[in-house]
């Protein structure tokens, strides 16, 4: 099923999309007469916190509306075209974000193709964190300040979304922790990632993270390493590359970040990006004010974004 | 005043200290009649809007304890404050030790921010704990930790104290290896166990950040020492920077840099190990001490 968190009327609520089509889920189960076991929490979030087995249930729900009519008499109330409804980020977790540094080979080879020494993957997972406080839904403008960067960069990622609580979680049974996928744009400004050498502040600024549209769950992706990414800056080309190019790869991701440290329902990791980015270009290239972002992952959905710069109206 | 989140009998609430005794703020909230939502943490109250409130409660306890809601602080068990919405900032690096270069924009250094991940979060008592497997190097840093009390986005240093809440002391505790193995250190310093806090808040009319010395005990000798703003930029200074970009809400947590660094500078290092105890205090306003222990 496809996943999302909808603002309609200033409420802020749980939906399934399919394609154009948004659906409240509690507004459709009330209008139908569908019950669940237990009452159905009303966040996301909650709704991946509470396990398999609502999960299950609200799988079921999804796949007996799957096959329905589109709008109809009766169903405006809770049946939308995408348009018609804003984005929020699917869920806010209750902790940042991690995010995987360099994890494609010839992303990391064409960002140090200046400096004179040779490209090597790094030894171990590189693993910093966004700000929850900079998660930002589908369509929002990412705002930056030029008196703090003027070195803005997209990065286009896979977001594994983690489904249970872990620990030491081994490397063969890894993706049985996934709950689904997103898409992220692991905003950078670069003078302030590498100035500070720890990649936090330069990586979270308030609207660096955009996530979403939708979480889209392990049935719908199949292998997430089958799937290919595209980022495109005002209808440009940018990113092109097979997710499963990682060097470290999904399942190795959440085997050593559990190391150690419990991954919790919710919890967000970003696997890092691919090749296509403004650092890496000669001369490096920045976004800016009234540039568009469009970030796709097959199977999984597309995230727009605008750059806006502030003081500009 | 000087928060705390405690439980009596196993239920959990938010307590303020008077003398030797520790008070229910809802319970003493509802006697006075005053208005507000003390929860189950004490992140609910840390807003600087509840400030006059809290106040007024606070004074209105001097005089009036009441058995059925305050008992003898040694009845109770304390806890850590609450477990923050976001990961805890670290102001990596604040320190004039020669062992940590920074690099320098606009005439100022540009510290290490990192975050620690909010489910390493313990209380006093606690265990610390790691896998021996996997590290073999941790060391512990007290740091002054700013309770942010009030949204704060672009705020120049001379306002910026302003939104905070209160303070109170975190142990750090670092997997040194960790951080060399994984470049970033967020993950080095974000194993359970590693966020030791509180669990005493103390709001920010009570001290002066100037003031405060930031030691760190390790099995009762003194092995860190020095003034809680010794670092490279003051607590204004760093959490101003902060604001610049990234907002910060109430509840948010920033470490702001230890006195000296220690284990990593020592020569022969001395790495933590089971049974050690670990001490940390902002002098004279609050302290928490932790057993090691690894698995």
């Amino acid at each position: 099923m496809y996943l999302a968190t909808i603002k309609n009327a200033a409420e802020i609520i749980p939906a399934f999309t399919f394609g154009t089509s948004v659906v409240s889920i509690h507004a459709a189960a009330k209008a139908l007469g569908h019950s669940f076991a237990s009452p159905l929490p009303a966040t996301l979030l909650e709704v991946i916190e509470a396990g398999p087995d609502v999960w299950e249930e609200l799988e079921e729900f999804y796949d007996s509306l799957r096959g329905s009519e589109l709008p109809g008499e009766g169903r405006q109330a809770w049946w939308w075209n995408s348009d018609e409804v804003s984005f929020e980020p699917p869920i806010i977790p209750r902790k940042n974000p991690w995010v995987v540094g360099a994890n494609y080979y010839q992303h990391l080879a064409n960002g140090f193709a200046r400096i004179p020494r040779p490209a090597i993957a790094p030894p171990h997972v590189e693993y910093f964190t966004k700000a929850v406080n900079s998660i930002v839904g589908h369509d929002a403008d990412i705002v930056y300040d030029k008196r703090v960067t003027r070195t803005v960069d997209f990065e286009l990622e896979l977001a594994v979304v983690i489904g249970k609580y872990g620990k030491d979680v081994p490397v063969a049974d890894a993706y049985d922790w996934v709950f689904g996928y997103t898409i992220a744009n692991d905003m950078s400004a670069r003078e302030l990632q590498l100035g500070h050498q720890q990649y936090h502040r330069g990586k979270s600024l308030d609207g660096f993270c955009p996530l979403g549209p939708v979480i889209a769950t392990t049935r719908e992706t199949g292998d997430p390493n089958r799937l290919r990414m595209r980022q495109w800056v005002n209808g440009e080309l940018k990113q092109d590359w097979p997710v499963g190019d990682m060097i470290y790869k999904i399942d190795k991701l959440i085997e050593v970040l559990s190391e150690g440290m419990t991954i919790e329902p919710g919890e967000v990791i970003i696997c890092g990006t691919v090749p296509g980015v403004g650092f890496e270009q000669l001369p490096q290239s920045w976004l800016q004010h009234g540039d568009v972002l469009e970030a796709e992952i097959s199977r999984i959905g597309m995230l727009r974004n605008t750059i806006k710069m502030a003081g500009i109206s | 005043m000087k928060l705390v989140t405690y439980s009596v009998d196993g239920r959990q609430s938010v307590g303020f200290l008077v003398k030797d005794q520790v008070c229910d703020l809802g319970k003493a909230a509802k006697a006075f009649k005053f208005d507000i939502d003390s929860g189950a943490d004490l992140v609910s109250v840390a807003k600087n809007e509840y400030r006059d409130i809290l106040g007024k409660i606070e004074e209105a306890a001097q005089t009036s304890l009441e058995d059925d809601w305050c008992v003898p602080l040694s009845k109770a068990k304390l806890h850590a404050p609450y477990r923050p919405r976001q990961n805890i900032l670290i102001a990596g690096g604040n320190t004039r030790d020669e062992f940590v270069p920074q690099r320098m924009r606009n005439g100022k250094p540009m510290l290490r921010y990192h975050t620690k991940a909010p489910s390493a979060v313990i209380g006093p008592g606690d265990e610390i704990s790691w896998p021996r497997q996997l590290t073999t190097e941790v060391h512990a840093e007290p740091h002054l930790a700013v309770v942010i009390g009030e949204t704060a986005s672009y705020v120049e240093p001379s306002e910026v104290m302003n939104k905070v809440f209160g303070f109170t002391v975190a142990t750090n505790v670092v997997a040194q290896d960790l951080k060399r193995k994984h470049g970033q250190w967020d993950k080095a310093v974000s194993l359970d166990t590693f966020m030791p806090w509180g669990p005493v808040v103390v709001t920010a009319d009570e001290v002066d950040v100037a003031e405060l010395a930031c030691r760190l005990w390790l099995n009762e000798r003194m092995a860190i020492s020095g003034g809680a703003e010794s670092g490279l930029l003051k607590t204004a200074e760093v959490l101003s920077e902060l604001s610049f970009g990234m907002v910060l809400h109430p509840g948010d947590v920033v470490l702001t840099g230890t006195a000296e660094s220690v284990g990593h500078g020592e020569v022969p290092e001395r790495w933590l190990q089971d049974g050690d105890v670990v001490q940390s205090a902002i002098e004279g306003v609050v302290q928490i001490t932790n057993p090691v222990s690894t698995y």
